[in-house]
């Protein structure tokens, strides 16, 4: 071979790789992403069943109801409410007035969320709830 | 007056950085301040900062705001010195010790390099310095005083209390940082010299010291998420996590391409690329967790001023190195070209599968933060997407990591090739399917991910016999290779941890009243006791669990719910039970009736993510000594 084509061929290559791998990242990216909503965004937005979103707000005060490893309790942004579910344990900094942002898919109104996050600072308020908090007001 | 000293010793350093900066042309040694001089002088200046830094803390001198916002009192005495660096300035401080420690250690202990290009390097890490410092002086100053001073601090994040924490970021930093020392040497040889093989032994050692501190440093971080977060698990793509992940995939590639540049002369423009994509990635790095644009236990900052300045020094550094390698790109001679079946062809090939999962990895980080700019859309990107992509690319990338270190330089057989790795095909699809065997209920994906494992292990292991001649040669055996067989079986090691931690996991999340128990995987944890404490900063309660198999009693465990009354805060601290080839872990909630929360954990193979990494670690410093020691 000539170092020309050589060089082709090395180039050709590298572009083809390139593109698979430019490829195969928008493909798997597609199909994880999560999108961020409100209590009141959420009831909007027509969700596919199985779409699974994050959800946002403050744990509304005197909600949270317990049975066993189950746990019940309501996420508000002022305006609007959502119920939601859980089996596990909840982060150590899970409480009620507190914000929160929970994992998983709404069916029929109520949340079943497969993940919970609270964060690691007693005043830790997570930034997108923060942000869209102060759009409401 | 602790602070004035503080504050006047990182003027100085930053003063003598920028002298030595100046002074880039001038080699003589006469001169009062020499650059050996000047660096050892920005060393002792920025540690005496950081010790009175330190000094305020032990004494707990809240006149000082950063001391006054991050400790108390009454916190153990560990805490309030590895507080220094629990906090952002602090930690901006720690990062620019790291940098003069480079700096004073090539000054004083690399014998190697020939005064000009010494001068060169150090003047290039003095600049560096200097705008860290500039910096810390003017948005991140640890030493602000306030008045009226107040009775007792804030007290530290409880969750960075923790012996885990007090070790995980000064070996992180020395990875991170170490990588600026290899930037340095490149801008450098720019001016002096050029990219043979005789600049890829000297910043051979410095990559692999880095390179190891970088693998300990993250693998503590993920050993404390493991056991003090009490969600059990050991890596959750956050992007701080990825933040130090991606300088590390960086490194790994340089690692591997120096030593082609060293042994072929070949690779020198990549080699050069992959220098500066590494600094690049640790100056990224660190804009996304000190910037506050990402939260997460890692990012202390949320002035915004902070995250522009960080932006700034990352757009410098970067737009300058890959806009002067453009214009020298004609400068480096070309190197040959390299056939495919050769052990550069197979590190060419890995390289490039480490910069694919390094692009994809980058793009998963930084794709929420991109479209929130420009749409508003406020998304996150899941950990699936990571853990498919990284099970795409790093696949491949092991299966040739095994026998590329077999092949030889230049050019190498592909039959005969192919017949060396019937025996470790073998051996490693007997291993699959033992596990198999034992584990049928596991998804097919950890069959290949032992399969791998094993793959790897065999090829290294073989390698290893092959080239001691059956263990006869032993004595007059190179380091640099037993490093090398040690950090590979370390990876094997490393993947089969992961493997087993990821996909065999059981997990149980009970209520139980004293006196109860729960089966777990043919042990019984019965739980017999639970009893308030009192530690010297905390209160909470300790549950106390005796474990039994098959009626033998085992051990007993204690995991321990705390609540730190200063900051409010409570913590879950697990208990784990090792025996080498799995943990139980145990994980207390909160008490519902007169009943208690737990998650308990069955994680088999996990301890060896840790054991992998340590023994990387060990492979790469047995490397770095031998290189740096022996000059060859």
């Amino acid at each position: 071979m000539t170092p020309k084509k050589k060089r082709f061929y090395l180039l050709f290559s590298a572009f083809t790789f390139f593109c698979f791998i430019v490829g195969t990242i928008l493909i798997v990216l597609q199909d994880n992403i999560l999108f961020f909503y409100t209590p009141s965004e959420i009831l909007e937005k027509d969700l596919k069943q199985d779409e699974k979103v994050r959800l946002g707000g403050l744990v509304e005060e005197n909600s949270v109801a317990r049975n066993d490893t189950k746990i019940n309790f309501t996420i508000t942004d002022l305006k609007k409410t959502i119920e939601v579910t859980y089996e596990g344990i909840l982060p150590d900094l899970f409480r009620e007035g507190q914000g929160v942002i929970v994992k998983g898919y709404l069916q029929n109104n109520i949340f079943e969320a497969t993940e919970v996050l609270a964060k690691h600072d007693e005043n830790y308020m997570p930034p997108e709830i923060k942000k869209k908090l102060k759009k409401l007001k | 007056m602790t602070a004035i000293i503080g504050n006047i010793s990182l003027i100085f350093a930053a003063l003598i950085s920028f002298y030595q900066f100046l002074n880039i042309r001038n080699i003589n040694k006469i001169r009062f301040l020499n650059p050996d001089r000047a660096i050892s002088l920005q060393f002792f200046f920025v540690l005496l900062s950081f010790f009175s830094l330190m000094f305020a803390y032990i004494v707990s001198d809240f006149s000082i705001l950063n001391v006054y916002q991050n400790s108390h009192s009454a916190k153990p005495l560990l805490y309030k010195i590895t507080g220094v660096w629990g906090n952002h300035e602090g930690s901006m401080l720690l990062w620019v010790l790291v940098l003069v420690f480079f700096g004073f250690l090539i000054s004083k202990f690399d014998r190697r390099l020939d005064m000009p290009y010494k001068t060169l390097t150090l003047s290039f890490q003095s600049l560096i310095t200097f705008i860290f410092l500039l910096f810390i002086l003017l948005t991140s100053n640890p030493f602000i005083l306030i008045s009226p001073v107040p009775l007792n601090g804030q007290d530290l994040n409880p969750l960075l209390q923790d012996p885990g924490l007090a070790f995980h970021p000064p070996n992180l930093y020395i990875g991170y940082v170490g990588l600026s020392i290899i930037f340095s040497f490149t801008i450098a040889r720019f001016y002096k010299g050029s990219f043979d093989s005789a600049w890829a032994k000297l910043i051979k050692p410095w990559v692999l010291l880095s390179w190891s501190f970088l693998t300990l440093g993250i693998s503590l971080g993920s050993w404390w998420a493991y056991y003090e977060l009490g969600w059990g698990g050991f890596w959750f793509w956050d992007p701080v996590e990825n933040a130090s992940l991606m300088p590390w995939l960086c490194a790994t590639a340089l690692l591997h391409s120096t030593l082609v540049l060293e042994k072929r002369n070949a690779l020198k423009k990549w080699t050069v690329f992959l220098a500066f994509l590494s600094f690049s990635f640790s100056l990224i790095g660190t804009f996304l967790v000190r910037s506050g644009i990402i939260t997460s236990v890692h990012a202390f900052a949320s002035d915004p001023t902070r995250g522009v300045f960080i932006l700034m020094i990352c757009a410098f550094f970067i737009f300058s190195s890959f806009i002067l390698l453009t214009k020298k790109a004609s400068s480096i001679k070309e190197e040959k070209l390299i056939t495919p079946i050769s052990k550069e062809g197979s590190i060419v090939f890995n390289n490039l599968l480490m910069v694919a999962l390094l692009l994809t990895i980058f793009t998963g980080t930084v794709y929420p933060i991109f479209l929130e700019i420009f749409t508003g859309e406020q998304i996150s990107v899941g950990p699936p997407y990571f853990n498919l992509t990284t099970t795409l690319i790093m696949g491949p990338a092991i299966l040739v990591m095994s026998f590329a270190p077999m092949l030889n330089w230049k050019k190498d057989d592909f039959f005969g090739l192919l017949s060396r790795l019937k025996t470790m095909l073998f051996l490693s699809l007997l291993v699959a399917f033992i596990f198999f065997y034992i584990n049928s209920q596991g998804p097919i994906v950890a069959v290949v991910g032992i399969f791998l494992a094993s793959w790897l292990f065999f090829g290294t292991i073989i390698n290893f016999f092959e080239r001691t001649n059956y263990l006869k040669k032993f004595k007059n055996l190179n380091k640099s290779f037993l490093g090398m067989t040690i950090a590979h079986l370390g990876v094997a090691i490393f993947i089969a941890g992961v493997t087993g931690s990821t996909l065999w996991k059981v997990e149980k999340i009970k209520t139980l009243k004293v006196g109860e128990k729960v089966l777990l995987n043919n042990y019984s944890l019965n739980f017999d006791k639970i009893k308030k404490i009192r530690g010297k900063n905390y209160i909470g309660h300790e549950a106390e669990f005796n474990i039994y198999k098959k009626n033998k009693f085992i051990k007993t465990l204690k995991p321990q719910k705390r609540f730190y009354p200063v900051q409010e805060f409570p913590t879950t601290e697990a208990a784990i039970y090792s025996r080498g080839f799995s943990d139980i872990y145990i994980a207390m909630s909160e008490p519902i009736d007169n009943s208690w929360l737990f998650r308990f954990h069955f994680s088999p193979l996990t301890p060896w993510i840790w054991i992998g990494s340590i023994m990387a670690f060990i492979g790469g410093i047995l490397s770095f000594s031998n290189r740096m020691f022996k000059g060859k």
